[in-house]
């Protein structure tokens, strides 16, 4: 037999292809059935996407209308600069976190070889022909790769494949940073937009489409932001480093914190342009910041006082019953939010505040997150000076981010108080606490999104008018927030009785014992579960599609595929789904796959 | 009593009891809850009063005057018979989405484990696309590539063998004969008897030691029986059916309050029994006076048949089960379904029947009434509109990248001795899967894989956005036409609710089933 035959026993390649394809003769069939059915595959999926029905310069020509559809033009700067603001803490992240790691230059070399490889087969299994339906049926074969252009590609990929396979093998000692080596990669695929050229749609003087089209650099009008953008990552790459080599401690805190705060300061600041008025600033926000900051402080202060301490319960009690009526009337939204801050202080301060250094450092948050929780609402509680067609600044990609990341931050807290209220002892709250859960959950998603269109404004008070964008937010935020609550409880279940019974002894209130101690360990378990449940409610926010509102999936079915000026796209849905697909596929790839390392980071499943 | 309470109550201890704090704050929460509910209400039915729409499910009653796609019935002629229609199409969508959609993931589960390179590498990059994509982006290009195929029109009219446009898929299939039911029914004891001859030689191969070939003599038994059953076989079928004759008539003779009354008693008094026992059996040892949740389950579950039995005892439902078995005429006087059950098997299983029980019909592309447009023919062969191929398909292909995962972890979590004990016994790979793996991988797979089926249920709604009538989009129809979205919403919730509660008691039972028993 051949396959006993020295090559395929003694040879370490020989050795696996027995192994992993050829180990018994249903496992040979089942090769050849799975071979011939991915190459089959691959060759129907290339003959789709080059087929000259398609239309791609339908997609590329509305790269801005997907990402931020009716933005005004003048104010492109602040589009930038949201994105800038996520780049940069990119770059200082990675140079803080990852810049440690080191990669020898054969293990480049050998993910070199792999990317030559796979090009080379890739594009040596291209189909060369593609079946192109005519209207009455027929079938017409139409030529899409000729063999110029493949052998264009493959002469070279295969040389650099048989270079990088001897290369690989090289004894270098050097050793290269790998987080550096990514951003070169990076860095290549900026270059590219100089380089590579693409059919783009482009507009003589009077407003006609040239044709043919003419041949552009890729991102023929942004190459300059991008440029811009990626030296400032590159920047703050280095400024990370320098922090970790500095051993500066306090960034491991900051840098979780400002990507908790950047999508919420871009929203309310950056992208919306808010129209701030001096005078609610002088008679609301700043009366709150002095207000809430002496009482803050005094909390801080006496929260170890023997003499107040006796009295903990009923000042708790008194703040939270001041909280309710503070929630009930008619006051600025500032004090109100600022009220479950300042309960949050009276839970930790008892556990922090307990010596002289552990006050000051405790007063500086205090005061440093009132300042950011005013700034932050004052700019997302104003109207925006921005004026667009379509009455909102969100839309397209913009929308679908905005619903996904403040979908999960209304849905988290929401998720964690229903939870706690399932696995509480007391029946009335845990039986409303499951009535809502169970009743949330058995309905499907746009059943609820139908709710929050047609029928939430019967349930508002006369003059409460909400926007179709919050009345989603708000919907949203109790839907995931009841699968959030589940995911939760199965963590709150895991956590062993010794736990509460070891907070107990050392006297901590039920408040205490919940946030400092249980929480926390219950939300490290179930790190990997959120982070799958965020990825879905970022696929799920493509649902809002289908109630109108104007996310990047409603203008690929709807928007694009009924455009006739200045070029005519009518009918081109394939193209915008395709695109749609890969657009969503690798953002939920890539955040999945950072979640898996990020969880490895953490050491998860490992106690 | 109070007065010793009243003796030691103390102002300053009081209100720091832990009783006294769990209570009030209980209270306190629960008429804030109250509150908020009753003013969220009240706001509602102030503003639906305001706006000309009070509330009210008088739109079930009423002619929509609104046609649906597809479903049983085109043309509705009340508001509920129409959300009828849609929740039968969704309940459709459902069950073949479950079927095809498990066989499909646990293929692909046990492909991901497999030891084949090429295998694993493929269905773990099916798992990563489609995965990571949106359902709703995948079940809208799925009916943009069916509507992308060339229009009906073009084609010839006349009879096909199997054809794609951008009306659907037209395909052959089987068409219902009238001896279908006897055959089925024949069908039901084939298998029951292969089964008993398995199970026979399995006993017998136990007992001897000798390899008596339990599958061969099976199927075997299967394939003899079934021969006779197409070649008439089925006739003997006719004794049910005689039978079912005499009871229809001995049920007309007698007054019908007599065994509704008698049925309805008897199915009370065994739900009495078996909840006392219930509550009896926990009533002893260290758990005593304490339910579990699953003694709730078994309590609730036993209540419900009973009412359902006595509800089916009562209800008028007589004429839909003529209108199922017989075709739409009304013999009976009486509504009461019993004696038309009966005498509706007696007639579907009758010994003069005969021909094959199943007849091949073939598509027909056919003039559109009297326009100049063509469609499929309704009545011949099988047609899968666009709608409902772009949500089974999505729906289906989705849940079943899902269940894969399931049978994969439920897999891995069988420990590595399970397999080498198999192994060092003789077992192939194949019988190792089927005898010792899976039915131990189905233990942990069950309650995750009832998840799954959930939102399968729950997903089918997405069907809304490719047109497809099921419950949602109907609703949907139903209030942009009569204006009541609240009430349709409720219906919504109620069906909804009941699909999960179903599918989720289903699995309960069998997890409890196939539960480990601890002693």
């Amino acid at each position: 037999m051949i396959r006993d035959s020295k090559f395929f026993i003694e040879n370490p390649y020989g050795r696996w292809v027995r192994d992993n394809l050829f180990s018994s003769s249903s496992s040979a069939f089942l090769t050849f059935f799975a071979g011939f059915m991915v190459i089959y595959s691959y060759r129907g999926i290339v003959g789709f996407i080059l087929n000259p029905e398609r239309m791609w310069t339908s997609v590329t020509y509305n790269m801005k209308l997907y990402m931020i559809l009716a933005y005004p033009d003048e104010a492109m700067i602040r589009v930038w600069l949201s994105v800038g603001l996520a780049l940069i803490l990119g770059g200082l992240s990675i140079g803080f976190y990852n810049s440690g790691k080191t990669i020898s230059l054969g293990g480049i070399f050998q993910k070199l070889f792999t990317i030559s490889a796979v090009i080379a087969i890739l594009i040596a299994l291209a189909p060369t022909n593609t079946n192109v339906i005519q209207n009455d049926g027929s079938i017409e074969v139409v030529e899409i790769i000729p063999q110029d252009v493949r052998m264009l590609i493959l002469v070279p990929s295969l040389v650099l494949t048989l270079a990088f396979f001897f290369l690989r093998n090289v004894k270098i000692k050097n050793l290269f940073n790998t987080a550096k080596v990514n951003l070169t990669y990076f860095g290549l695929i900026i270059a590219s937009l100089y380089f590579i050229k693409i059919p783009t749609i482009s507009l003589d003087s009077s407003g006609e489409r040239i044709i043919p089209d003419p041949f552009l650099p890729i991102a023929s009008t942004t190459y300059i932001p991008w440029t811009i953008l990626y030296v400032g990552m590159l920047l703050f790459f280095f400024i990370g480093s320098l922090l970790k080599n500095r051993d500066i401690k306090i960034m491991a805190r900051l840098i979780p914190i400002s990507w908790f705060l950047c999508p919420l300061f871009i929203f309310s600041w950056i992208f919306k342009k808010p129209l701030v008025e001096l005078n609610t600033v002088f008679s609301a926000d700043i009366p709150s910041i002095l207000v809430f900051g002496i009482i803050g402080f005094l909390i801080i202060r006496f929260s170890d006082n023997e003499s107040v301490g006796v009295y903990r319960t009923p000042i708790n009690i008194g703040f939270l019953v001041l909280s309710i009526v503070v929630f009930l009337l008619p006051l600025v939204f500032i004090f109100k939010a600022t009220m479950v801050l300042l309960l949050l202080l009276l839970v930790v301060s008892p556990a922090i505040a307990t010596t002289k250094e552990g006050k000051r450092q405790l007063f500086i948050v205090w005061v440093v997150s009132l300042f950011v929780l005013t700034f932050l609402i004052r700019g997302a509680s104003s109207d925006t000076m921005l004026v667009t067609p379509t009455g909102s600044i969100f839309g397209g990609f913009s929308l679908t981010w905005l619903l996904a990341i403040f979908g999960t931050y209304a849905s988290f807290p929401l998720g964690l108080a229903l939870a706690l209220g399932r696995t509480s002892t007391l029946p009335v709250i845990r039986i409303i606490c499951t009535g809502i859960i169970e009743i949330v959950r058995s309905v499907p998603y746009i059943t609820w999104l139908f709710f929050a269109s047609v029928m939430l404004t019967v349930f508002l008070p006369e003059g409460v008018e909400f926007n179709l964008i919050i009345r989603v937010l708000i919907l949203t935020a109790f839907f995931s927030g009841a699968y959030f609550a589940e995911y939760i409880r199965g963590g709150l279940q895991s956590i062993p009785k010794g736990q509460y019974e070891a907070a107990n002894a050392i006297g901590m209130n039920p408040f205490q014992r919940i946030f400092l101690v249980i929480v926390p360990q219950a939300l490290r378990t179930i790190i990997p579960t959120l982070v799958g449940s965020v990825i879905t409610s970022f696929k799920d926010s493509s649902l809002v599609a289908i109630i109108g509102l104007f996310d990047i999936l409603r203008i690929g079915t709807s928007v694009i595929p009924a455009q006739s000026q200045p070029v005519v796209f009518i009918g081109r849905n394939l193209e915008q789904l395709v695109f749609l697909s890969f657009f969503f596929w690798v953002f939920t790839f890539v955040f999945s796959r950072r979640s898996m390392k990020f969880e490895k980071r953490l050491g998860l499943g490992e106690r | 009593m109070l007065g010793k309470v009243l003796k030691n109550f103390d102002i300053r201890t009081f209100w720091r009891d832990v009783r006294f704090l769990k209570w009030a704050g209980q209270v306190l929460f629960l008429i804030l809850f109250a509150y908020s509910l009753v003013l969220f209400v009240q706001t509602g039915i102030n503003n639906l009063q305001s706006t000309n729409i009070p509330f009210s499910f008088d739109f079930l009653g009423d002619t929509p005057g609104v046609s649906i796609a597809e479903g049983f019935e085109t043309l509705p002629d009340s508001g509920l018979r129409m959300l009828h229609v849609g929740m039968f199409n969704m309940i459709r969508i459902m069950i073949g989405g479950i079927i095809v959609a498990t066989i499909f993931g646990t293929l692909l589960g046990i492909a991901r484990l497999s030891n084949n390179w090429i295998v694993e590498k493929a269905a773990t990059a099916l798992l990563e696309v489609v995965r990571n994509v949106p359902l709703l982006v995948q079940i809208l290009f799925f009916q943009a590539f069916l509507l992308a195929f060339p229009r009906l029109e073009e084609r010839d009219r006349g009879e096909i063998m199997f054809h794609v446009s951008s009306k659907g898929i037209a395909y052959p299939w089987p068409e219902r004969q009238e001896s279908a039911f006897m055959f089925f029914g024949f069908l039901l004891l084939t298998i029951y008897l292969a089964r008993r001859v398995f199970k026979w030689r399995v006993s017998l191969l136990e007992k001897e030691g000798r390899d008596t070939n339990p599958f061969l003599w099976s199927f075997l038994t299967f394939l003899v029986l079934t021969f006779g059953n197409w070649a008439g076989g089925f006739k003997l079928m006719g004794i049910i059916g005689l039978i079912s004759g005499y009871i229809s008539t001995i049920f007309d003779s007698i007054p019908s309050i007599a065994y509704q009354g008698l049925f309805s008693v008897i199915a009370v008094f065994f739900a009495f029994r078996y909840i006392r026992k219930q509550i009896r059996n926990t009533d002893t040892g260290e758990i005593r006076g304490i339910l579990s949740d699953d003694d709730y389950f078994r309590i609730i579950l036993s209540g419900v048949v009973a009412v359902f039995v006595v509800l089916l005892m009562f209800m008028p439902f007589g004429q839909n089960i003529t209108y199922f078995l017989e075709g739409d005429e009304l013999f009976y006087k009486s509504n009461w379904g019993m004696p038309q059950f009966f005498d509706g098997v007696a007639k579907r299983f009758d010994f003069n029947i005969s021909g094959p029980p199943v007849i091949m019909s073939y598509p027909e592309i056919v003039q559109a009434g009297t326009t100049k447009f063509t469609r499929y023919s309704p009545d011949l062969g099988k047609v899968t509109t666009v709608g409902y191929f772009a949500t089974w398909f999505g729906v289906t292909l989705y849940t079943a990248i899902f269940i894969s995962e399931v049978v994969r972890s439920g897999i891995m979590a069988i420990s590595k001795g399970q397999s080498e004990a198999g192994l060092s016994l003789g077992l192939r790979r194949r019988s190792l899967l089927r005898l010792i793996i899976l039915p131990q991988a189905f233990r942990v797979m069950l309650p995750p894989m009832g998840n799954q089926y959930l939102n399968l249920a729950k997903n089918t709604s997405l069907g809304v956005a490719v047109a497809y009538p099921e419950v949602v989009a109907v609703g949907q129809t139903l209030y942009n036409q009569e204006g009541q979205t609240l009430p349709v919403f409720l219906v919504w919730m109620i069906f909804y609710c009941s699909i999960s509660l179903s599918i989720s008691s289903i699995i309960n039972y069998y997890n409890r089933k196939m539960k480990i028993v601890e002693r």
